[in-house]
């Protein structure tokens, strides 16, 4: 059973390094669902918003070691996607005027 | 940049503007630029967020803002322009009412200055009326006089009308007992003056020293103070004194003791004569009020609504300065009232202001000192720092106003017709003889 792009793409993850890297290489960066491989997420991307991919790199992103007092504890990891589109296309988020 | 200005009714101006998109676009970037030192968005530092990213998420608020500013710039240029003088602020309204990019067209209503033409007034004629000075009228200014020189001696007689009862009063209560705190002593009550408390009034008459008497006094409801308003009051009263008023006797005595006469008939003179230029003052006052109605009549113009608006709230405020919230009168009935009188106050000053300027009239420096000169020797100030002392105060303005109106009612009186009329006033009736005889006739 195909699952829902939704719960593959969770949301985008806006700083200024993916914004430099959307302007110099046209990648967008999501944050995904931990068991969710490459190619279903570059197949989710194109569904989801009509654009080609490229390319898919993924790496998991372990959570920060928090501590209050002496209770120690670690933020949830997640799991992070660059998205290579084609050249032309574009996924904008807050850009739309 | 001014477009067009179109004539709405009344002094309603309508200007069109209209911004290029290169001002709006310039003005835009200006304000990107400060707004991206401040935007807060997670992920970025300060001044680091793109121009897109504010762009989509302010843009329209900033493009408004820009907007704002410009208008009211382009505004300012406008007027200046036209040559308008508006007097009051402009309704702006927008007739591209959608945020788009492009020139951006805007229209400003503002109500100028009144333009007027005053006709020719040389046709006019007016008649000054200046009351006849009687000799009953220098014995009522003597009576009066007198009055104020009027010494109290003690009577010893009961007392009457016109006396003065020297009283020590205090108040019971309910049980008779004296309240200390209410105690009043030597306390001067003159008989048959205002006898708004009627029962003291008769309790006071035809008393003696050393009377001791208990008084009722049923307060009106109406009698303005609050504790006491519709209240029955005892009092223990003791008659300390009676003292009449005994006015001092119409001679050169009399006349001496009022400063530099040396006899009743130089007061007499003196009397009539300031009389007579009280008179004479009030019929050029009436005089000039006649003139500048008249003006106003014959020369009808509509006055911007704004400018009576203004003048009906700040006549409002001044009434109403210090006034509890729940004592002010309603502002509806107060601008009905009042605005006859408004617009009449506001075109006098106008037809003034028009007469003024054609006939050039300008109040100097000079004038003004003189006149200070003038109030500071009445004063008996040295005029040099009697002036220092007024610069910056409102009264050196008030002077020039004063000045300034003069002027221009001596030009009308001049230009118009007058004949001057001595008058016989009414007399008051059962005042003075010669109103008897005609209460008998």
């Amino acid at each position: 059973m195909k699952r829902d792009p939704r719960t593959i793409v969770l949301e985008p993850v806006i700083t200024e390094k993916t914004a430099r890297a959307k302007e110099q290489n046209n990648t967008v960066v999501f944050a995904v669902a931990r068991d969710a491989n490459k190619i279903e997420i570059g197949k989710a991307i194109e569904e989801l918003f009509s654009v080609t991919v490229l390319g898919v790199r993924t790496m998991s992103v372990s959570g920060k070691l928090k501590r209050l007092g002496r209770f120690e504890g670690r933020r949830a990891g997640w799991k992070k996607a660059i998205v290579t589109l084609k050249e032309g296309d574009s996924i904008e988020f807050f850009e739309h005027a | 940049m001014l477009v067009r200005v179109e004539e709405l009714d009344g002094w309603k101006r309508k200007l069109v503007v209209v911004l290029p998109e290169e001002d709006i676009a310039n003005k835009v970037s200006e304000l990107y630029l400060e707004l991206s030192k401040r935007a807060d968005v997670p992920g970025f530092r300060k001044g680091k967020v793109p121009r897109k990213m504010l762009e989509g998420l302010h843009g329209d608020a900033v493009r408004a803002e820009a907007l704002d500013t410009l208008m009211g710039e382009a505004y300012v240029s406008a007027i200046r322009e036209s040559g308008l003088k508006p007097i009051c602020d402009p309704t702006v309204e927008s007739l591209d009412t959608e945020l788009t990019d492009g020139e951006h067209t805007f229209a400003a209503v503002v109500e100028v200055q009144p333009e007027i033409e005053v006709s020719d007034y040389s046709g006019f004629e007016f008649t000054e009326r200046i009351p006849n000075i009687a000799d009953e009228d220098v014995g009522r200014a003597l009576d009066e006089l007198r009055e104020q020189r009027a010494e109290l001696v003690i009577a010893g007689r009961p007392s009457g009308a016109g006396d003065f009862v020297i009283i020590d009063y205090v108040r019971l209560d309910d049980h008779g007992n004296a309240i200390e705190e209410s105690k009043q002593v030597d306390f001067p009550y003159e008989v048959g003056r205002d006898g708004v408390v009627k029962e003291l009034e008769e309790a006071l008459t035809g008393v003696s020293p050393g009377d001791e008497k208990k008084v009722t006094v049923r307060y009106p409801d109406d009698y303005g103070n609050e504790a006491l308003n519709g209240k029955t009051i005892l009092f223990d009263v003791t008659v300390k004194e009676i003292k009449e008023k005994k006015l001092p006797v119409l001679d050169d005595e009399f006349a001496r003791t009022l400063g530099k006469f040396e006899t009743l008939l130089d007061l007499r003179v003196q009397v009539r004569n300031s009389l007579e230029a009280e008179a004479k003052a009030a019929a050029r006052r009436k005089l000039d009020e006649d003139v500048i109605n008249k003006l106003v009549m014959e020369n009808p113009f509509e006055l911007p609504e704004c400018l009576v608006q203004d003048r009906l709230e700040r006549m409002y405020k001044r009434m109403t300065d210090g006034r509890e919230e729940t004592d002010l009168p309603d502002r509806d009935e107060f601008d009905r009232a009042y605005r006859e009188v408004v617009e009449r106050q506001i075109k006098s000053g106008i037809v003034l202001a028009k007469i003024a300027e054609t006939n050039g009239i300008k109040v100097s420096e000079d004038d003004i000192k003189t006149r200070v000169g003038l109030v500071a020797e009445h004063q008996g100030r040295e005029p040099k720092s009697f002036f220092e002392d007024l610069k910056g105060t409102d009264l050196l303005s008030q002077i020039e106003d004063e000045l300034w109106l003069e002027k221009v009612h001596t030009v009308l009186t001049n230009g118009v017709t007058i004949k001057t009329e001595m008058i016989d006033l009414p007399r008051a009736p059962a005042e003075g003889p010669a109103s008897e005889a005609d209460g008998r006739g």
